[in-house]
């Protein structure tokens, strides 16, 4: 019997939204105080100010506020998989911090996310069967233990390589979070609902100070965490026992930040007889779209556009049949195919007036 | 915005890192040291936990209370195996009082039925011919009984033997294994007689590939169709007056239409109930409401409210309309028998005057 508990929605959005906005100025003096700044010396960077990490350390609080709260007034609510959560977030959070002070190679970052994957698989994130985008189920049994962590690190690197423009990466983990919420909301998973609402609150509260101009910003922290968190709610809630892998919805919720992965695995994979796969670039879509003249705030804008249009054929999808669900992926796909193809015409096109000048 | 600076390694700083990492980790500590015990606390009260919570009585000392806890464990749940049945009858005896012969007759079944498969028709025999004083059963056999033994046979294998049993020890095994049981005709704290044998089974999860069986004065009626299935019959005559299913795992909208129906019984009439596979994810306040009408009361307790979680996996029910929440029989079962859950449950009510055989 799921009827949604609307005060309890209430509670959360509004909570973690309140939360974040109190906590976010406390630890950007604390990363005043401990220089944990970010110089604009790299030229991949586009702020001209130092600008303190550790904004996205009132996620993680707010989580384990969240948790708790969840645990003492709602407990029917309550997953098991809440405190794996909590455990792994943690640690994913001291690797952030460790990244933003003094840096770490993706490597590394990789191989320990993939790892706490596994270990998540092994503590209750057992899927077994991913959602056909067709309808049914495709059941890969042991295969699972591989693609559980995949799909997390995929998610939680995704939102981290979004987070290079103001605003960017909580905008799009909001506008995620929202369809998520909606479908979420439509096939009772309340659970899922309120790690949305959490999320939404979270990020809505940061965005008070990291829309251009960024007073704060989220640091490795903040991003993987709220990547991480986006990645594993996909796996809280069961399906009549079986845990499955919702991967169509998700992946056209997330289209944005999964594009500029895969552009940007492709180019690292181009790099990499040089030796410098693991090296980033200055070459993500926010910054090929900086490069055509557009504002941060307008990129920004634009790239809530489109995330937001995703989002909504991410939730037509989950509300039409299975018969009709293949146009839908289809529109998806050409939807994302032309705006690649936009994107690279306009920047040829660029460079072929750029000497003319 | 993060610097994702591979390549432009900061200065390595020790300080900031370890006062973050203290300050997450001292978080994470407080965190636990809040969780663990509200989480203890509402794991003490889940209802599916009560051998758990009886069993820490017990070694608090409190034994009257560990008594109480796993009695009214069994009797909500109806756990499907000896183990808390014989533990029941040891504490009862350890305490000098007389044991329940009922819940030591039913543990004696249990045991023999999770014998070894090759062996386990003799045993049930042997358990059931050492109980011969529980042949209170007169006059002639009711329409039924031999197809709702058949029914728990398939959930422990020996579908065949029970079907050979003789009807007497056929009559024993639903009494003893299958929910509520009236032999004189009275239908709960209803008040009422029913002037016809009313039998019900609901068989649990679709996967135990059962049906839901009604037998109202000996007239058959089988349901395979998800939700929750009701039929009214006059309580004068014991005539049929309606029937429907309604399935309340599919919408809402399902669940109106059962209010709907139930608003339309005649009061007085008598209701029939049982679930097939699940009626419970779009349960609305009104329907409950409308249950409550007929007798049924909440049973399983989520958070803090009671709950009809009941109508999920076996889950059969006889009330009265307008009779008090509480005055209907009701059985649940949601535990597993050989990886299915929920093995058949029955409310069974059978006329004290019966013709002769």
């Amino acid at each position: 019997m799921n009827r949604h508990p609307s005060l309890l929605y209430l509670i959360v959005g509004f909570g973690s939204f309140g939360l974040t906005l109190v906590l976010v100025p406390v630890f950007r003096a604390i990363a005043r105080k401990l220089d944990i700044v970010d110089r604009p010396s790299d030229p991949r960077k586009v702020h001209k100010r130092i600008i303190p990490y550790l904004g996205g350390v009132p996620f993680y609080f707010g989580f384990l506020a969240f948790v708790l709260f969840i645990e003492w007034y709602a407990p029917q609510y309550s997953q098991p998989t809440f405190y794996p959560m909590c455990v792994v977030g943690t640690i994913i959070v001291l690797m952030g911090l460790f990244d933003d002070i003094c840096d770490m190679s993706s490597l590394k970052k990789l191989i320990i996310e993939l790892a706490l994957g596994v270990l998540l698989y092994y503590w209750g994130f057992k899927t077994t069967a991913i959602a056909h985008p067709l309808g049914g189920m495709w059941h890969v049994g042991w295969l699972a233990v591989f693609i559980t962590p995949f799909w997390i690190a995929g998610v939680t690197n995704a939102v981290n390589f979004a987070d290079g423009l103001d605003g960017l990466a909580a905008g799009l983990v909001f506008i995620c979070a929202l369809s998520f919420f909606a479908i979420a909301h439509r096939t009772n998973q309340i659970a899922v609902c309120l790690l949305m609402l959490f999320l939404m609150g979270s990020t809505l509260g940061f965005l008070q100070y990291n829309f251009h101009p960024a007073s704060v910003f989220m640091g490795d922290a903040g991003a993987l965490f709220l990547g991480f968190i986006l990645g594993s709610a996909t796996l809280v809630q069961q399906q009549k026992g079986i845990a499955v892998i919702a991967l169509a919805v998700p992946m056209i919720v997330l289209a944005i930040p999964f594009i500029d992965t895969v552009l940007s695995f492709q180019r690292r994979l181009q790099r990499a007889r040089e030796g410098r796969f693991f090296i980033g670039d200055r070459d993500h879509l926010h910054h090929r779209l900086l490069d055509l003249g557009l504002s941060q705030t307008q990129v920004v804008l634009a790239l809530y556009y489109v995330s937001a249009c995703m989002s909504m054929l991410a939730y037509i999808l989950s509300v039409v049949p299975p018969r009709y669900s293949f146009l839908i992926l289809v529109l998806a796909a050409m939807a994302i195919l032309f705006g690649v193809l936009v994107l690279r015409f306009i920047e040829s096109l660029a460079k072929r007036t750029a000497p003319e000048k | 915005m993060t610097s994702e600076a591979e390549g432009t390694a900061k200065t390595p700083k020790t300080r900031p890192v370890l006062v973050m990492w203290v300050v997450i980790t001292a978080a994470f500590v407080v965190f636990n040291s809040i969780y663990w015990p509200a989480h203890k606390y509402q794991q003490d009260r889940d209802p599916e936990r009560y051998q758990e919570h009886a069993r820490a009585l017990k070694d608090a000392g409190q034994t009257d209370a560990a008594i109480a806890c796993l009695r009214a464990g069994i009797d909500e749940r109806h756990p499907p195996y000896a183990e808390p049945l014989e533990l029941l009858s040891a504490w009862i005896d350890a305490q000098g009082g007389a044991a329940d012969s009922d819940y030591k007759k039913r543990a004696a079944l249990y045991e023999a039925l999770e014998s070894a498969p090759e062996s386990r028709a003799k045993q049930v025999a042997e358990a059931l011919d050492a109980m011969p004083d529980a042949i209170v059963l007169p006059g002639a056999a009711a329409p039924g009984i031999a197809q709702l033994a058949v029914n728990l046979g398939i959930s422990f294998g020996t579908a065949n033997e029970f079907a050979a049993l003789p009807f007497t020890r056929q009559w024993m095994l639903l009494k003893y294994l299958y929910g509520d049981v009236s032999m004189d005709g009275r239908i709960g704290k209803t008040g009422v007689v029913s002037p016809v044998d009313l039998l019900v089974q609901s068989a649990g999860g679709e996967e135990s590939k059962q049906t839901t069986h009604f037998f109202v004065a000996g007239q058959g009626f089988a349901n395979n169709r998800r939700g929750l299935c009701a039929i009214f019959v006059d309580a004068k005559s014991g005539q049929l007056i309606g029937s429907g299913v309604f399935d309340i795992w599919a919408s809402e909208d399902e669940a109106g239409r059962m209010v709907q129906a139930l608003a339309k019984a005649p009061q007085g009439c008598i209701g029939v109930f049982a679930v097939h596979d699940e009626a419970s994810e779009n349960m609305t306040d009104a329907l409950e409401k409308a249950l409550g009408g007929f007798g049924l009361a909440p049973r399983a307790i989520v958070g803090r409210r009671p709950m009809l979680y009941g109508t999920r996996y076996a889950f059969a029910a006889i009330g009265v309309k307008g009779s008090a929440p509480g005055a209907a029989m009701q059985t649940w079962m949601p535990e597993h028998v050989d990886v299915h859950r929920g093995h058949p449950v029955a409310c069974i009510v059978l006329r004290a005057e019966r013709p002769k055989p």
